[in-house]
């Protein structure tokens, strides 16, 4: 590592960002390679689209350019940044019109395995594949919720507030989404 | 217990926010119930593989590319301010030193604009957005704190450029016109949509956002036409 490249990881996401407020695009540049992964995962695990996370990546960083200035370091940077690319993807859903929250049972997959039906031996193999394609065929709503609260690690409190719904109705989306997931994980096992 | 209320609590179980008392009731049902015990598993294994993943992030699928693409628009909009920047003094330029040059509709819709300038600075302050009737609140943009206080000084810049574009509409042609109205109609329709999920949540960032995306594109759109 030169002394160049010591001094920028030593500096902090807030000075980055005072630099990037004042139109010092290697200073946002910095910021892009610390977070992108961080922000387009986000991205993609919320709208289960390679292309549509890639975008709303996009659109999350020209709106941290247009807004960075605002970014007054009272919280960490990361939260900051993740609030803002969560607001985006929700907008994202809101524009295409996409409900939240689930009300009725949608797939075939049965939420609650019947009983008899399974084997309780046979573990569905949680892995980054599967789980990733199961996530992906989760409807909008149970994915946000099952993202933001088992793979990001927010209370269901946040979430409640970044979707502007009740703290039950997260609960019980997520209890849906869970289950949804198992069933998912389970029909891959089985089609294996 | 039944499995149904079983299941429910496995959510709290896995959770770790299950109480002491339901988690021995729970256990009890688990034991004899194997369906039950086999989501408990499965739920558990899912949630230990989260959390042991936690912090790991995807790349998206070319970085480099992303960031041209992002450093592109960026350039190109602060390169676009610059440029508006630079034409407003010419502007005024034209106002200032070369009126002769221009025709007598220009000079009426340029006299209209100033009146409407003037106005607007008076107006400020003498009623919110809403029209509640409230003490008025003139706050620089960049302080203002209240978000009815700052739709409410966007409109006025929105109705400034409004009445500078319904001057200028007499000119247009019909498809101008109908290209226009066409697109207003769209974005009057979002903003009315978040305007609307705002009164209901009036605490929604997402809404708000929403709301400040379309108002600005509706100044875009405005100023765009504005010229022509
Ligand atoms: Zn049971």
């Amino acid at each position: 590592m030169t002394a160049a490249e010591t001094e920028t990881s030593q500096t902090s996401d807030y000075e980055l960002a005072q630099k990037a407020a004042l139109g010092e695009m290697g200073a946002f540049e910095e910021l892009y390679q610390r977070h992108n992964r961080r922000v387009y995962s986000l991205c993609l695990r919320m709208t289960g689209n390679v292309s549509e996370a890639e975008d709303l990546a996009q659109e999350v960083f020209i709106q941290l350019f247009r807004k960075i200035g605002s970014f007054r370091g009272e919280s960490a940077f990361t939260t900051w940044l993740h609030r803002l690319t969560v607001n985006q993807v929700l907008m994202h859903f809101r524009k295409r019109g996409v409900r939240m929250e689930q009300t009725t049972e949608d797939g075939e997959t049965p939420i609650q395995i019947v009983k008899g039906t399974e084997n309780p031996n046979s573990m569905p193999v949680v892995d980054r594949i599967a789980l990733d394609k199961a996530i992906v065929q989760l409807p909008p709503g149970y994915r946000t919720v099952f993202t933001l609260h088992d793979i990001e690690g927010h209370e269901h409190e946040e979430i409640a507030r970044m979707l502007g719904c009740s703290v039950g109705t997260s609960k019980s989306q997520l209890h849906k989404a869970r289950m949804k997931l198992r069933g998912l994980l389970r029909q891959q096992k089985a089609s294996e | 217990m039944n499995c149904e209320q079983c299941q429910e609590l496995i959510h709290d179980l896995v959770d770790g926010s299950l109480s002491h008392l339901d988690e021995l009731t729970l256990n009890t049902h688990l034991k004899q119930c194997l369906d039950c015990d086999s989501v408990r598993q499965d739920l558990t294994s899912i949630l230990s593989f989260c959390q042991t993943h936690r912090g790991e992030y995807e790349a998206p699928p070319n970085e480099q590319a992303l960031w041209l693409r992002i450093r592109n628009v960026i350039e190109a909009e602060t390169g676009s301010h610059a440029q508006t920047a630079a034409r407003e003094p010419s502007f005024l330029g034209r106002l200032m030193g070369r009126t002769w040059e221009l025709s007598l509709p220009q000079l009426a819709s340029l006299a209209a604009a100033i009146v409407l300038l003037v106005s607007l600075t008076t107006v400020v302050g003498l009623r919110r957005w809403d029209g509640d009737g409230s003490v008025p609140n003139v706050v620089p943009q960049a302080q203002a704190s209240n978000i009815n206080d700052r739709i409410w000084q966007r409109r006025q810049v929105i109705n400034y450029w409004n009445q500078r574009v319904e001057l200028n509409k007499t000119r247009w042609s019909p498809e101008m016109r109908e290209t226009f109205d066409r697109n207003l109609k769209v974005i009057d329709e979002a903003v009315a949509n978040s305007l609307n999920e705002l009164n209901q949540n009036p605490h929604d960032e997402v809404s708000e956002q929403m709301l400040n995306e379309s108002l600005n594109d509706k100044l875009a759109l405005l100023k765009e036409f504005s010229d022509l």
